[in-house]
């Protein structure tokens, strides 16, 4: 079992995890490409992986971010005129080793970027950019330092067109003394769905605010934020088999709430993503190719007496819908989602999900609407168990709710709040 | 205090500022503009909120949100539309929050990426926008609470054009009058300064280092305030 200290390293390393790849972020949308290299390791085994490329080393950390990004993007002290270099992080799932010294890292990267190009308009070309990032991390002199950092490309397209269209290649123009020492990496690391040991095992009374408890519950904050990243990457990967696994099956109150139904109990959430969702992802016109719902904006509290766990979400994304003449479609797909999460003997699961649509429209159409590619042809052995409670619909006369509620501090689970 | 209590509070403070922040906007999204205020300082004389202007204590912030915001992106100004059609998502992700070692303060940074969409036949618009924020929050009562927020501009798309290639607004056909209940309505609740920077993203101007990535800190420094 591990003691306080333990946990609350472990915890430390979670946090500073996220503070790192978010510093990442701003360091490069603001060209600060020095401040860049020292959230590397000094290690020489380093690496940076890109899309066009790995650069190793420290002399190949350099070439990347005060060679060629300082080249390609920086005047001076900041960037050139127009030029824009944002990439978030989102979805993150953090997993810290057993000893405490190495951790791992994935977030998904929605962003945009604008470079110079001969021949655009005003000089410049912008691009939507959603990555894949991931981080193996190492504790050096008490410090977290980026040991390997992955970058994969969801999509790179030209503002001006979706990404399901042909493309220039947004990489060619890096010059060859800035290229990269080898390939790009390979298949990003598996997911690791359990974790039991992640919420500590404490029990005592919830109602004295020891350090203990107050741990308990930060760790529940972090599975909650854990469990729902995974979520969404096993949906990216299409491998629903394995996300019933992340519910509470045995709990007979669990339920997952699409925007066409509601599925309870663990029969049905194993119908809903074992079984339908394979059929919405067939190779037929009209099914969804590739989907990823990213998750952000977090409000997540865990009850005084350590046993459950709320949250709510934003999800920005986007769809690759087929067509009956073999291209794909793309369309932005936002949803927001609510979760209700449960103590089990098998650590933290969701015990009720609650997925809202919000919108999707075709890439550029203009065209925005409420979710409806789905639930229109879902066959009777698939259907939901009941109807869905939240009966919104975007439309030009529709007043947007608020919803779902942000929770709340609570002590003990309330079913009628339940999501 | 002993170091580990030292450390769970600090772990506790980023936790609940990264809920102050994702409250903010669902508050803020869902128009829940009295909640949303609530969520900044009652203690500091100096709380306040730049967005376009300078809104500082905190009835100009309640005029912000309250007044202008439910004004103007949320069909008040108009009895009975209560902003149909209308539906606008500004959530952030990268927070980069840093507590103060004095355990009263702290920083924190997040991109947002969002859209405003007006559904509504003949006025149809579509913006896509890019802004960063930039806070400092206090712990009081309790608490920890927004102190200082700032939106740092980022640009705002028109339709389908890009933000490097923007395109004209396109106007009305002459004689058109906006749909009943719709329009920019003006003004009403006027910020206390003008804003700090005037900083817009355009092809010609450099993109500032703005907001500064917070660095861990001991006692908060009142010259870096957001």
């Amino acid at each position: 079992m591990r003691t306080l200290e333990e946990r609350v390293h472990r915890l430390k390393a979670n946090a500073e995890l996220q503070r790192i790849a978010a510093a990442y972020s701003g360091y490069l949308s603001g060209a600060q490409y020095e401040s860049i290299l020292g959230l590397f390791s000094s290690r020489e085994d380093v690496w940076a992986s890109m899309p066009w490329g790995t650069y190793r080393g420290q002399d190949g950390l350099r070439r990347l971010y005060t060679g060629l990004y300082s080249t390609l993007y920086r005047d001076g002290g900041c960037l050139k005129p127009g030029v824009l270099t944002v990439h978030g992080v989102n979805t993150p799932v953090i997993t810290v080793a057993e000893d405490g010294k190495t951790a791992q890292a994935l977030w998904t990267s929605p962003g945009v970027f604008t470079v110079e190009k001969e021949g655009a308009p005003n000089g410049l070309q912008s691009y939507w950019s959603w990555q894949k990032a991931c981080g193996d991390f190492v504790l050096e002199e008490a410090a977290w330092k980026l040991l390997h950092l992955r970058i994969a490309p969801l999509f790179t397209t030209e503002f001006e067109k979706s990404w399901t269209e042909e493309q220039a290649d947004a990489f060619a123009c890096i010059p060859p003394e800035f290229g990269a020492d080898a390939p790009t990496m390979g298949e990003f690391p598996p997911l690791e769905l359990h974790d039991k040991a992640s919420v500590g095992a404490w029990s005592g009374d919830p109602w004295e605010d020891t350090e203990d408890a107050r741990v308990t519950r930060l760790e529940l904050i972090a599975e909650a934020q854990r469990l729902m990243g995974l979520y969404s990457n096993l949906m990216t990967m299409q491998q629903y088999d394995r996300i019933p696994e992340l519910f509470a099956l045995e709990v007979p109150t669990v339920r997952a709430e699409m925007f066409w139904g509601v599925y309870e109990r663990e029969e049905s959430i194993t119908r809903l993503y074992a079984k339908l969702y394979p059929r919405l992802t067939e190779n037929a016109p009209g099914r969804i190719a590739d989907q990823v719902q990213s998750l952000e904006v977090p409000v997540i509290t865990a009850a005084k007496d350590c046993q459950t766990a709320k949250g709510v979400w934003v999800s920005p994304g986007f769809m690759n819908i087929r067509q009956s003449d073999g291209t794909l479609k793309g369309c932005w797909s936002w949803q927001k989602y609510a979760a209700d999460f449960i103590r089990t003997e098998q650590g933290l699961k969701i015990w009720h999900l609650h997925v809202y649509g919000l919108f999707e429209s075709e890439y550029g159409s203009g065209d925005i609407h409420a979710f409806g590619s789905f639930g229109a042809d879902i066959p009777p052995e698939l259907a939901p168990d009941r109807a869905p409670t939240t009966p919104f619909r975007l439309s030009a006369d529709s007043v947007y709710p608020y919803e779902p509620a942000v929770p709340k501090p609570y002590s003990v689970f309330d079913p009628d709040y339940g999501y | 205090m002993e170091a580990l209590e030292r450390e769970i509070r600090k772990l506790e403070a980023i936790h609940e500022i990264q809920n102050l922040m994702g409250s903010y906007s669902f508050f803020l999204d869902g128009r829940k503009y009295d909640e949303l205020v609530e969520l900044f300082s009652r203690t500091q004389a100096d709380v306040r909120v730049e967005l376009g202007g300078v809104y500082i204590g905190l009835q100009s912030i309640a005029r912000l949100y309250v007044g202008k915001h439910y004004d103007q992106h949320a069909g008040g100004h108009y009895p009975g539309f209560e902003g149909r059609g209308i539906v606008a998502k500004h959530p952030q992700n990268t927070p980069c929050v840093v507590v103060g070692d004095d355990l009263r303060t702290a920083k924190g940074t997040w991109i947002s990426l969002g859209f405003a969409f007006f559904l509504q036949e003949g006025h149809k618009e579509q913006h896509w926008g890019m802004f960063r924020y930039g806070a400092d929050f206090i712990y009081e009562n309790g608490h920890w609470k927004i102190w200082h927020l700032r939106v740092y501009d980022g640009f705002m798309t028109d339709g389908n054009a890009s933000w490097s290639n923007p395109r004209p607004r396109p106007m009305p056909p002459e004689g058109m009058a906006p749909p009943e209940g719709m329009g920019p309505p003006p003004d009403r609740f006027p910020s206390d300064l003008p804003p700090t920077s005037d900083y817009r993203y355009d092809v010609k101007t450099p993109v500032p280092y703005s907001p500064e990535v917070p660095e861990p800190y001991r006692v908060f420094d009142p010259a870096r305030a957001n």
